[in-house]
């Protein structure tokens, strides 16, 4: 140990300059000469000599240390090794150690202070972590570009997210894979219009192509600079307002709505204080929505009508509705208007009423359409009831003269006959069948209006069985006629019976009269039935007619075939559409001149 | 002037005299030949069936066999004197049959309903009147077992 070891004055003098510690140690780790540079961590140079490096490394460190040494006494130079140290103060510092062996068995080592460098890097990183954990936890999507390939360098989970494609697989790229050509050009266009401003850029609604479909966004994008001022990156923040946009347009609708509406809509607080007056509020009332926002709604009902109010207050507090009712409400110009009024409780997010907001629809004009048909109705109602009392009397005024017309013609012909030639007793004959076509036609005319006038009484009927005693009864006055029938069973309906077996009895009595020039006369009365429609029929093998004129078939007097082909007064199926008519019904007819009718009919729901 | 108690006098209460002929004919032509009094308003027949009026002094005793009733009479119409016949003691089981020109419901149902034996429709046809008349003459006079006269319910 007596041989110095950098005593050539030289040598000791760049050991000495040197800012790093430098020290010389025997292969075993212990100090020979230490520089001045020990000072700044309280030693004396000559303090540590002889001593073993060990004893001043932080005892985590000691190990590692130990056989880094071993492996420089063997021949393996060590480079930028980092330990700590220990001052003499008690607090450790980071030292970054060069050191290699030398052939004279010796160590030499040189030692840089890396605390400050250490802590520095260390705060950087604290940083980073900071700043990367803001960025990743940012709802919105945040990225950041190349300026010069605008490839991506960064992007947060959101964005993730959004684009449902892994950062991973985007870092490098740029948009044009990922994206339709047309939305790549124009991110694009915007990143470098961005970059060339060399400040922010808005764009408040993109279009984006994603893995969960087509997203709206709205993006801000900033130029980052280096110090020179030279856009370096594109940073990017996008916020996903497709939700937001769909929520907008549904909102602007509803408004459209509210403020186009016809009727009157009216916001107001459980207090009364008018919230919102659209349209037709200020059209029906006078007062225009200044006026009225703000102001109790009070000012619109007539001082008798106040409890209707605080009535449809405690409904909705109840969060209960009131189903449009009728009442009168106050206009600016003092008059009351008639109107309906629907009132629903205006409900907070938990459920609570917060408002009541009314539907008002001016219903003036409807009370007075609807005492006018009101009028209109009472005056049928008298004209019916004279009508009444004129068909009783036409019953029996006109008949009492037909009947002395034809008495006294039979009279004439029976005692004064003889005083009469053949042409004379024929015209009174004609005389006697006039009196009693009249009359028949004075009865037909007082049935159908009867069947028009009288009330629907329903009741399940079995036509079956009306259609059967009806063609009984046909029988029964003909019995000489060959006529099959043909009666489908169990034909039940709901109708009136009276008015029914009146349509019946004319159907079936014009198609028992219009065979009667058949030797073999065929009359069906059946059914034919859908899942929409029953469909009834009367069918005959008569004389048919032309369906040119089917549309005379049911008005009243109309007759396709004269009188003395076949004997009626065209009143019958008038009076069996009536009859259908009431029940809801219709009826309609086919035929052929000489091959029979049909005549079909439904029973819809009664009046 | 009204025949003896054996003979069965009908009342015929109309006031159209041409319907009155008519019925009248067709009553002989049917071989009835029962006396017929006619009474030409509602008042006439009451008082006729009640011995007053103008028949003041008759045996109010001795009714008619039928009373033939038209509706549609002047002073008091058919249905009133319906009623009047019906509410009195002595008339309450007289035979009564409305002979009319009217099937309005209206007059079938109350007719009925004050009492009325019969609702007979006066047929424009003159062969069905007569018809008509002679079944009623036939049944109400001959066939029909009648409470004997002066008998009280």
């Amino acid at each position: 140990m007596s041989i110095p070891l950098a005593t050539d004055t030289l040598f000791r003098s760049f050991f000495e300059l040197a800012p790093d510690l430098m020290c010389i140690m025997s292969t075993d780790g212990c100090f020979e000469q230490v520089s001045h540079a020990v000072e700044a961590m309280g030693y004396q140079a000559d303090d540590l000599v002889s001593l073993p490096l060990l004893e001043l490394v932080h005892p985590d460190d000691r190990a590692e240390t130990a056989a880094r040494l071993t492996d420089v006494a063997r021949g393996t130079p060590l480079v930028g090794y980092e330990n700590r140290w220990r001052c003499k103060d008690g607090s450790h510092r980071w030292l970054s150690w060069n050191a290699r062996s030398v052939p004279t068995g010796r160590i030499f080592a040189v030692a840089r202070d890396v605390t400050e460098a250490k802590r520095a890097e260390a705060s950087l990183q604290e940083a980073n972590q900071f700043l990367d954990a803001i960025v990743e936890n940012i709802p919105n999507m945040v990225f950041v570009k190349d300026a010069e390939r605008l490839a991506f360098v960064r992007f947060n989970r959101a964005g993730e997210e959004l684009l449902g494609v892994p950062r991973a697989d985007l870092f490098g790229k740029n948009d044009y894979d990922f994206f339709p050509n047309e939305e790549a050009a124009f991110f694009q266009k915007k990143d470098r219009e961005t970059l060339n401003a060399g400040q922010l850029v808005e764009i408040p609604e993109e279009p984006i192509q994603t893995a969960r479909g087509m997203r709206i966004l709205r993006t801000k994008k900033v130029p980052i600079l280096d110090r020179a001022g030279t856009p370096r990156y594109l940073l990017g923040i996008s916020e996903d307002i497709t939700e937001y946009k769909a929520g907008e347009e549904a909102r602007a609708r509803l408004a459209s709505i509210v403020t186009d509406s016809a009727d009157a809509i009216i916001g107001r607080t459980l207090e009364g204080k008018i919230t919102s007056w659209n349209r037709s509020a200020e059209r029906m009332f006078g007062y225009s929505a200044e006026e009225m926002l703000s102001q109790p709604v009070s000012r619109l009902f007539p001082e008798r009508l106040a409890k209707e109010e605080q009535f449809i207050t405690e409904k909705c507090r109840r969060g209960e509705r009131v189903e449009p009712y009728e009442t009168v409400r106050r206009c600016k110009d003092g008059h009351e208007l008639e109107v309906s009024v629907a009132t629903s409780p205006v409900l907070d997010s938990s459920g609570r009423a917060i408002g009541v907001s009314k539907i008002v629809r001016d219903i003036t004009e409807l009370k007075r359409t609807q005492r006018q048909l009101l009028r209109a109705k009472e005056a049928t109602e008298a004209a019916n009831r004279e009508l009444d009392a004129f068909s009783h009397s036409v019953a029996h005024d006109l008949r009492a003269p037909l009947r002395s017309i034809d008495g006294f013609s039979h009279a004439v012909l029976e005692d004064h006959g003889h005083l009469l030639d053949a042409q004379g007793q024929k015209y009174l004959g004609f005389v006697r069948d006039a009196a009693q076509t009249m009359a028949q036609l004075i009865d037909d005319m007082l049935t159908l209006s009867r069947v028009t006038r009288s009330e629907i009484q329903r009741e399940t009927i079995d036509l079956s069985e009306l259609a059967r005693k009806t063609l009984e009864c046909l029988r029964h006055a003909e019995p000489e006629r060959q006529v099959d029938t043909i009666v489908q069973q169990g034909l039940v309906a709901d109708g009136d019976a009276r008015l029914l077996a009146i349509a019946l009895n004319n159907l079936l009595g014009n198609a028992w009269k219009f065979t009667s020039k058949r030797s073999q006369a065929q009359i069906e009365f059946g059914c034919t039935a859908t899942a929409a429609a029953v469909t009834y029929f009367v069918r005959d093998n008569g004389a048919g007619f032309d369906m040119e004129y089917v549309n005379k078939l049911f008005r009243v007097f109309e007759r396709l075939h004269s009188v003395s082909e076949f004997e009626g007064t065209g009143v019958g199926l008038a009076t069996v559409q009536r009859v259908i008519g009431r029940h809801g019904g219709r009826v309609w007819a086919e035929g052929r001149v000489d091959a029979g009718a049909t005549f079909y009919f439904t029973l819809g729901d009664m009046e | 002037m009204l025949g003896t108690e054996t003979e069965k006098v009908i009342l015929l209460v109309e006031d159209n005299p041409m319907d009155e002929e008519l019925t009248l004919r067709a009553l002989k032509k049917s071989n009835i030949l029962n006396p017929v009094v006619v009474a030409r308003d509602g008042v006439a027949a009451l008082d006729y069936l009640f011995a007053r009026g103008s028949h003041a002094g008759r045996s109010s005793s001795e009714l008619p066999q039928l009373v033939l009733l038209d509706l549609k009479l002047p002073k008091l119409d058919g249905l009133e004197v319906l009623k009047e016949v019906r509410h009195n003691e002595l008339t309450q089981l007289l035979p009564v049959v409305i002979l009319t020109s009217s099937v309005e419901e209206d007059d079938v149902a109350r007719g009925y309903s004050l009492g009325a034996n019969s609702y007979v429709r006066k047929p424009v046809d003159f062969d069905h009147f007569s018809e008509a008349v002679r079944q009623l003459g036939l049944y109400w006079l001959v066939l029909n077992q009648t409470v004997p006269v002066g008998r009280r319910a």
